[in-house]
């Protein structure tokens, strides 16, 4: 069969990259919160099993507790809270906004973009309030 | 309407889309509720979080408070990494098989969860 045959060219149809391709998708405010949402939830998820450690390390063995409790108290360990914290803020928020689209409002791009700053906003000021303050 | 119940009540572990759309977004918003009160019930304990929080949980409703809370979080959660699996795996039998290991391991993190906490409130100091 010829390079420019027809059964060709629908196979390289079907080969076509599936969108959004990510090597080529402009990188834009909303895509990024999009991904974002995604990235702290699993962020979330994971320090689930922290605190389930924590708890567990707290009621029934109280060397690993003091160890655990030093490890979250050292700087590594507050970063690694930092960040948590922050993924909690911005997920939440978030989250509120997802569930706004839901009920049908904000959908225009004007209040999808401001929404997201404020977001952007919030979360920061949160956190650095809480942690720094 | 039996059927609705029945898709209704799986909590979103059924098949069924619309079951887990609904209550990945019941129990956000329970969530953000119960977040609300133990953050309020929390500013009466301002010295060190990890000797208050034991001191916290030894009322029974802060003890209820938690584990509601714990179990909504879960819940929440597992539903949503299992959206996420939905999303990048391909292969059903691969799809299948992470499912069930992501919920076994969500039934682990609950378990263990609630047997310390309430061993803490039980626990006599
Ligand atoms: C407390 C406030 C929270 C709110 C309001 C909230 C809200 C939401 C909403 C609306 C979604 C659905 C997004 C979509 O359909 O695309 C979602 C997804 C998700 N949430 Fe939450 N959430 C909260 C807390 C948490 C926590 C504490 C965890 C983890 C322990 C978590 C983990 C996840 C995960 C893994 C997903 C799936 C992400 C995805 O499908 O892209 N969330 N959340």
């Amino acid at each position: 069969m010829g390079f420019n045959s027809k059964k060709n060219q629908i196979m390289k149809n079907k080969n076509r990259p599936l969108s959004p391709h990510l090597q080529i998708y402009k990188p834009q405010i909303t895509s990024i919160l999009s991904i974002s949402h995604r990235f702290t939830g699993v962020i979330l998820y994971l320090s689930t099993f922290l605190v389930s450690l924590w708890l567990f390390c707290t009621a029934f063995n109280s060397n690993l507790k003091i160890i655990l409790n030093n490890f979250l108290f050292s700087h590594l360990g507050q970063v690694v809270l930092f960040f948590i914290s922050l993924s909690f803020t911005y997920h939440l928020l978030n989250g509120l906004r997802h569930i706004i689209w839901d009920f049908g409002y904000g959908f225009n791009i004007k209040n999808v973009y401001l929404t997201g700053f404020v977001i952007i906003f919030l979360t920061l000021t949160i956190n650095i309030y809480i942690w720094f303050f | 309407m039996f059927n609705f119940l029945r898709k209704f009540f799986s909590f979103g572990f059924s098949k069924d889309g619309l079951s887990h759309w609904i209550w990945q977004r019941i129990s956000a918003l329970l969530m953000i509720l119960i977040f609300v009160v133990i953050v309020f019930s929390f500013q009466k304990l301002p010295i060190a979080f990890t000797k208050d929080f034991n001191s916290w949980i030894k009322t029974p409703i802060n003890l209820i408070l938690f584990i509601i809370f714990f179990l909504v979080v879960v819940h929440h959660s597992t539903l949503g990494m299992l959206n996420i699996f939905e999303d990048y795996v391909q292969s059903k039998k691969r799809k299948k098989i992470i499912s069930t290991l992501l919920k076994m391991i969500s039934f682990l993190l609950i378990f263990i969860s609630v047997i310390s906490a309430w061993n803490i409130y039980s626990k006599i100091v």
